[in-house]
């Protein structure tokens, strides 16, 4: 019998020990593994180089403590300002929706079953003019409609 | 003499077994053996033994074909479906859930440990079930079980007891019916 299958019945003990499996598995180790490999560029010199690169690299992750100089390094980023009409976003989340903005002439055929759909959902919308050129927004609003219909 | 002997006979043993000299870790003060080298579940579970059983499942566990004539082993036609039906199920899954599936029957070889993770706990129980006999299904589900818990970020007292013990029946039921199951053949 392969040995791991007998490893099985220590794993309690060792939970015992040690604590639960996530504090002493592998996957950071993995992880760390993974980060160290591109750095060792040099076939000569491989350890070398890794330690260099390594080093390097901690320097930069302490630089944010000395601001003077991380400032004139990474150049603060402005946040992007958005009309509200072009966004969509929720404090949860980091991707932003945006609505479309294209120009889109609407067929004649559209335009009707628009019109048409809005007659029955509501009496004033029969009064509404639709110009022949409307923007994209409306065809999603029709998208939408139609799905209801369906 | 006598004693010179046994020294000899000591060190042949040791030699035979692979054994060279003391480990450069024991020269810590604080480490303990066996207590300070835990079982990492992520190669024994994840990459090791949910390989061998699907492996025993694919028929292709021992070297002899005669052995991998079981009950619990599931044709290729079977294994095409449930490559097909993972490949399909893909898109539905939330991220929350990690990487979307992959065919198993095709990527097993290249699968990450998270992804066999996600076979353990997510996918195996549901894709098995009905393909593997009732009882084999039942043993894996120990060990499904047992995964599940360790998986946990706090672990109770009872958790603990839980996992000893489902670990232990999983065992059972590989040492009765999937390993040594080849001697009833004869």
């Amino acid at each position: 019998m392969k040995v791991c299958f007998h490893y099985i019945l220590h794993v309690a003990d060792s939970i015992q020990d040690t604590g639960p499996c996530w504090s002493t598995w592998q996957f950071p180790m993995e992880r760390t593994c993974g980060m160290l490999q591109p750095l060792a560029k040099s076939r000569l010199h491989p350890y070398k180089n890794l330690t260099n690169n390594v080093y390097l690299l901690e320097l930069f992750n302490n630089l944010c403590y000395f601001r003077k100089f991380y400032d004139q390094i990474f150049p603060p980023i402005s946040d992007k300002k958005y009309k509200e009409h072009l966004v969509y976003t929720n404090e949860n989340y980091e991707e932003e929706f945006q609505w479309p903005s294209k120009p889109y002439t609407l067929t004649f055929q559209e335009v009707k079953k628009i019109k048409d759909h809005l007659c029955v959902i509501d009496d004033r919308a029969s009064e509404m003019r639709l110009n022949v050129c409307i923007i994209l927004f409306y065809v999603i609003l029709f998208s939408i409609l139609k799905l209801n219909i369906d | 003499m006598q004693h010179n002997f046994f020294y000899y006979k000591i060190n042949n043993y040791y030699f035979e077994i692979g054994v060279t000299g003391r480990s450069v870790l024991l020269e810590i003060e604080t480490t303990r053996f066996p207590t300070c080298f835990p079982i990492d579940i992520m190669h024994l579970f994840y990459e090791n033994i949910a390989l061998y059983m699907l492996k025993h499942w694919m028929g292709c566990f021992f070297k002899d074909s005669i052995l991998n004539d079981q009950p619990y082993v599931i044709n290729n036609k079977q294994w095409t479906e449930i490559g097909i039906e993972m490949e399909t199920v893909r898109k539905s899954i939330p991220t929350d859930f990690g990487r979307p599936p992959r065919n198993i029957l095709h990527h097993h070889n290249g699968y990450k440990a998270e992804e066999w993770a996600s076979w353990i706990t997510l996918y195996s129980l549901p894709l098995l079930k009905d393909r593997l006999p009732a009882n084999y299904l039942k043993g894996w589900s120990f060990f499904v079980k047992a995964v599940q818990l360790c998986q946990k970020r706090v672990l109770s007292l009872h958790d603990q007891e839980e996992i000893r013990k489902l670990l232990l029946l999983f065992y059972q039921h590989y040492e009765r019916y999937i390993y040594y199951n080849i001697y009833f053949i004869y």
